[in-house]
């Protein structure tokens, strides 16, 4: 489905951005992974290219705007374009979650706010500037399902979630005319991730239960009784960065097994 | 939790399945692992330390707890099987002792320290805490006291952040099967599969195909329904 489809990943030291550049490769697009890790971000390309897919690795902080600029221009010297632009990053959430908002430190609040919005921000206006050139791309995102439901004990990550939507939107409205097409991906926890093990693991403990039971709990709210894996991410991920999904720009997807409604 | 980098204690650990747990905490980077023992036990790999610990013994333990100034996980491995049939009392005493009172008192001392690090209980029981094989029966009733003992310490330990795991074990291939012709799991592949099941953050480990088997059952029944409708149960002021 991403036949020469040349796709920028941002966050591939981790679970879901990981997962993405294996998929888009496997659909045959040519990958450039990053990360801030770059022994991290290494393995998971060989392992792409093991399997008999196409992908570079390279070291970027996704916060920095010279950074990412400077790689992009370099993925376009090597490939001539880029097609998908796909912010997977996230950050350590053992001191920003778990806690009470009448308790949470401010700091610890906004950063979440801080990084999500300023990463996605960059990737993807830096991203546009190329595709406008060539009258077409797709710029995507993962969020997660507090952006649009109360839970406690989130602290400045729902916020967060929030911002890089309504982004979404605004991204789109001003990309969208020149052919550039804005979506994301709302997920719900995914227990196969090292971030919801840990995450899951904040909540159960201030809750004074288990992993497994905060993670029952979690489950039973939604159609399904069972959470996201990273292989349906994936295969959703795929068919929005793909030319078959040309109908969907400014809007999130809803991953959330049926416990949102839309 | 992934083990890589944190230190471990794991008990019963100069054969079997302690032995196996020992060369999987290394192999998985294990920053330190206590090798706790009656007998001895060489391990060739500065990592290890050998504690001399019979888990009856209340003054091995508080003097192994001297030796370890930080604890990430620990393994009450140790256990004893013999045969029985309920007619002697001093049998089914000396394996509670073990089974079930030698890992309390492990869990007890070294609590400050697991509660310190964050860190982990997992407690080796077998598949007759459910159900008694009738060779072995004060063996059954020993794993199935430790199996309670195992849930009410998790109700008891969820608020202040360190989780108990209990392993639920098919037959393995150790002295403690010697003799017994059954299909039986390698040690390896159990230390493999209480390690994974540490590292997915479950309450209840099948690590072999003899228990995985019952893994689905077991977690949708109503036993585990029940566990998790009481543990809400917990006093405000939990001392264990």
């Amino acid at each position: 489905m991403l036949k020469n489809k040349v796709a920028v990943i941002y966050g591939c030291s981790g679970a879901v951005g990981s997962a993405i550049a294996g998929a888009f490769a496997r659909e045959g697009a040519r990958v450039f992974l990053t990360g801030r890790n770059l022994s991290k971000v290494d393995t998971v390309a060989k392992s792409i290219m093991d399997a008999g897919g196409r992908a570079e690795a390279a070291q970027v902080d996704a916060l920095d705007e010279r950074a990412v600029d400077g790689h992009l221009q370099s993925v376009i010297d090597l490939a001539g374009r880029v097609d998908v632009s796909f912010n997977a990053i996230g950050i350590p959430n053992t001191i920003l979650q778990g806690v009470p908002l009448v308790d949470l430190d401010v700091d610890q609040f906004l950063l979440p706010i801080a990084t999500y919005a300023r990463s996605y921000f960059l990737t993807s206006r830096l991203a546009a500037r190329r595709m406008v050139v060539n009258g077409s791309g797709v710029i995507m995102t993962i969020t997660a399902v507090p952006s649009r439901m109360g839970i406690p004990l989130v602290g400045g990550f729902a916020p967060a979630q929030a911002a890089v939507e309504a982004l979404t939107r605004g991204l789109s409205a001003e990309f969208a005319p020149h052919g550039v097409r804005v979506v994301g991906l709302r997920a719900d926890g995914m227990p196969e991730t090292g971030t919801i093990k840990e995450v899951f693991g904040l909540h159960a403990r201030a809750h004074g239960i288990s992993w497994e039971h905060f993670h029952e709990m979690i489950a039973s709210k939604n159609h399904r009784r069972r959470l996201l894996t990273l292989a349906e991410l994936a295969n959703v991920a795929v068919f929005m960065a793909s030319d078959q999904a040309s109908a969907m720009t400014g809007s999130v997807v809803n991953l959330s097994m049926g416990m949102l409604d839309d | 939790m992934n083990i890589q980098n944190k230190t471990v204690l794991i008990t019963g650990a100069n054969r079997g399945i302690g032995r196996a747990l020992v060369n999987e905490a290394l192999r998985r980077g294990a920053k330190r692992i206590y090798a706790g023992t009656r007998g001895a036990v060489s391990v060739a790999d500065a990592r290890v330390t050998t504690l001399a610990l019979d888990v009856t013994n209340a003054s091995q333990i508080e003097q192994a707890a001297t030796a370890v100034n930080t604890l990430d996980v620990l393994i009450n491995n140790a256990g004893i099987a013999l045969y029985d049939d309920l007619t002697n009392f001093d049998v089914i005493q000396q394996h509670l002792a073990v089974n079930l009172f030698g890992s309390l008192k492990m869990s007890r001392v070294f609590l400050p320290l697991l509660r310190r690090s964050n860190g982990a209980i997992v407690n080796t029981l077998s598949l007759m805490a459910l159900a008694p094989l009738p060779l072995t029966p004060a063996y059954a009733i020993s794993k199935a006291a430790a199996f309670n003992m195992t849930q009410s310490l998790r109700a008891l330990l969820a608020g202040q952040g360190v989780t108990v795991h209990g392993v639920f074990l098919g037959p393995t291939d150790t002295d403690m099967t010697r003799g017994f012709e059954i299909p039986k799991a390698s040690p390896e592949a159990v230390a493999q599969g209480i390690f994974d099941g540490l590292e997915n953050n479950q309450d209840d480990i099948f690590p072999d195909p003899a228990s995985q088997s019952i893994a689905e059952g077991w977690r949708t029944g109503v036993a585990k329904a029940f566990e998790r409708q009481y543990a809400g149960f917990v006093p405000e002021s939990a001392a264990v």
